[in-house]
């Protein structure tokens, strides 16, 4: 097992996805490279009403609205420090995560079956498609395309803004 | 009235008064003897003028009538003559009489003796001229009025009579008087007299007394006061032996007085000396004083650039700060463009795959350059703090430097205050020093002044005992003093 921070020699090194990784809270997460767009500052965010918890708001990308998935808060660890927005492709258009730093794009070795029913099991199935490790620390791998639910969107254009 | 008077005074009050009783007394007495005298010499006068008048009257009437008679018988002339002369000197004498009575009665009887007189020689006129004419007599009868004659005769002889025994009894009468009077004038002059010794007993017996008073109060206060004389004189004998002691002693402690101060004079020459030593030292003092200003003038002064480099410091390192910031920003961008780039790279094949490293390497040196920058924002933080520090140390520094400076000055006011003081301190000895030479001489005459008083008390002593003698004799004296004037009192 490779330590914290160490790069692979190669990005084909192994059976592993390349993938951005970076922090969300406590948690350290991981998205697939090709699901994720840019990475980019926190931008200026505006509240929904009638939305869950974990969706911060909504703010403009690129001049498309774009609602804000605060990760930490999606996966229960609670409200962390937000120091980036990952645009992601989704099913339904971009989608901005709020996460934490950005620790760079790594291969991830994860259990794409799920690993342990324990970790996997229950309303995150759909959102974890696996779990590894980063150094001693877990790693969850995201797949981003099922995060929203269909009121987010619903709240997204009743916002005004055409996508 | 005497009160108050001294002795003498009263002394020549008595005897003047005595003696003006004494001159009163023989004014008094030549008086009397005058008013006596006076009436003795009219009651001789009127017994040698009136009665012998009258008595002479009484011869020359008998001498008339005998040489009448013999010119009767014998018709002599010579009888005649002697007749007529014999009327003359009777008339003569009853004129005298007439101015030399003053009893009214004498005089009443010596008119009766001169008309009985005229009568007569008018009746004996006609019988002599009768004879005259007759050569012879043989008989008295031849002569006619003999009868008559007679009997004029016998009434002149009886109205002499009278007037003898009147001027007899007014002699007698007056003689009794002038002797009344002079028994009155020596019972006056002894009057006068007892009065004098009344008063001149008086007198004595007052100056007796007074003199007995005064005198013997006087002698009595000069007994005691001569007593008290005498015990004042033997304590001031007794004070004298114990003041002649006593001035042998201070002479004594004067001579050791005399050491004491010359040797204090020696100290204060060698204080004077030691004074003027500190006196130097202080000068000397003053100069490194000076010197030990412009050292901690100078100090401040590079307190003040350090401050001043520390500030500037302060200033550079926030300019450093800035610069770094740029640099993190720069960082932070380079890192997100990096990753993006990574990211567009790896959807682009082989190529793609060589630029995402190339990107990631890029990411890398961009953390790296982020951490650096994270570094050296902690250091400049650090440095800041430092020179923050720095400055508040220096600060302080300066503010030592400062209480420094002034407790300098504090301690260079004192210290300017003690070489003033020393320079007192040397003055004051030099002073000490003249003071203590002049207190030796002094003491020096201080020293001869008691030998004298020791000798003056000596012969103090010595009186003191002569005066003692003559305090107790003279308190003898006073008490013979007083026997001799009698009052008794010892």
């Amino acid at each position: 097992m490779r330590q914290y921070g160490q790069a692979p020699a190669h990005p084909d090194e192994g059976a592993g996805v390349v993938s951005l990784v970076f922090r969300a809270g406590p948690l350290i997460c991981a998205l697939r490279l090709d699901e994720v767009i840019e990475t980019m500052r926190p931008l200026e965010t505006r509240t929904l009403a009638g939305t869950p918890a974990f969706v911060r708001g909504i703010t403009v990308l690129r001049g498309v609205p774009t609602p804000v998935i605060d990760v930490s808060r999606l996966l229960g660890g609670g409200s962390g420090e937000v120091e980036r927005f990952l645009a992601v492709r989704t099913e339904r258009g971009a989608v901005a995560l709020a996460t934490g730093e950005v620790l760079g794009i790594r291969t991830v070795e994860a259990e794409p079956t799920g690993g342990h029913p324990a970790l996997l099991g229950g309303g995150n199935t759909r959102l974890v498609a696996g779990v590894g490790t980063l150094g001693t620390e877990p790693l969850l791998l995201l797949q981003s395309m099922r995060a929203v639910p269909d009121e987010v969107w619903e709240a997204a254009a009743a916002a005004g803004t055409p996508s | 009235m005497m009160a108050g008077r001294t002795f003498g005074n009263k002394l020549a009050a008595g005897f003047g008064l005595t003696l003006a009783l004494t001159l009163l007394m023989t004014a008094t007495s030549v008086l009397a003897l005058r008013y006596v005298l006076s009436t003795k010499d009219n009651v001789i006068s009127s017994a040698r003028i009136n009665l012998v008048g009258a008595e002479a009257l009484s011869a020359a009437m008998e001498s008339r009538i005998a040489d009448y008679r013999g010119y009767l018988l014998t018709r002599s002339s010579e009888y005649l003559n002697g007749t007529n002369a014999d009327r003359n000197r009777f008339l003569d004498e009853v004129s005298l009489l007439r101015t030399t009575m003053t009893d009214p009665t004498s005089k009443e009887l010596l008119e009766v003796v001169s008309e009985a007189e005229a009568k007569h020689a008018a009746i004996l006129a006609p019988v002599i001229e009768q004879r005259s004419r007759m050569p012879d007599l043989t008989n008295v009868d031849q002569l006619a009025g003999n009868q008559q004659v007679k009997a004029a005769r016998v009434a002149v002889q009886k109205s002499i009579a009278n007037l003898i025994e009147r001027q007899t009894t007014v002699v007698d009468s007056r003689r009794d008087a002038s002797t009344r009077r002079a028994g009155e004038a020596m019972w006056f002059i002894v009057g006068i007299g007892a009065v004098l010794i009344a008063a001149a007993a008086l007198v004595a017996w007052k100056l007796s007394r007074d003199l007995k008073r005064e005198v013997g109060a006087a002698v009595g206060h000069i007994q005691s006061s001569s007593a008290q004389l005498e015990a004042a004189a033997a304590q001031q004998a007794s004070g004298g032996r114990d003041q002649a002691s006593a001035m042998n002693e201070i002479t004594t402690t004067i001579s050791e007085l005399l050491i004491t101060s010359r040797q204090i004079s020696d100290s204060a020459q060698r204080v004077s000396k030691i004074a003027e030593d500190t006196a130097e030292a202080a000068r000397t003092g003053d100069a490194t004083i000076d010197q030990t200003r412009a050292s901690i003038t100078a100090i401040r002064t590079q307190v003040d650039q350090i401050v001043q480099h520390m500030l500037a410091l302060g200033e550079k390192s926030q300019q450093i700060g800035g610069v770094v910031e740029l640099v993190s920003e720069l960082a932070e961008q380079t890192n997100i463009l990096a990753i993006n780039a990574t990211i567009e790279a790896s959807g682009a094949g082989e190529w793609g795959r060589r630029f995402a490293v190339v990107a990631e390497e890029i990411r890398k040196l961009a953390d790296r350059t982020a951490g650096s920058a994270k570094e050296i924002r902690a250091l400049i933080e650090d440095v800041r703090g430092a020179v923050n520090t720095t400055v508040m140390a220096t600060e302080i520094g300066a503010k030592a430097v400062d209480a420094g400076s002034r407790q300098f000055d504090d301690a260079t006011s004192s210290f300017r205050k003690i070489a003033g003081l020393v320079a007192t301190t040397s003055d004051a000895t030099r002073e000490i020093e003249l003071s203590t030479k002049q207190q030796t001489t002094a003491v020096e005459q201080v020293n001869v002044a008691a030998s004298d008083t020791a000798r003056v008390t000596r012969e103090t002593e010595a009186s003191a005992v002569q005066t003692r003698q003559t305090a107790s004799h003279l308190s003898t004296l006073s008490g013979e003093l007083l026997d001799l004037v009698g009052t008794g009192r010892h």
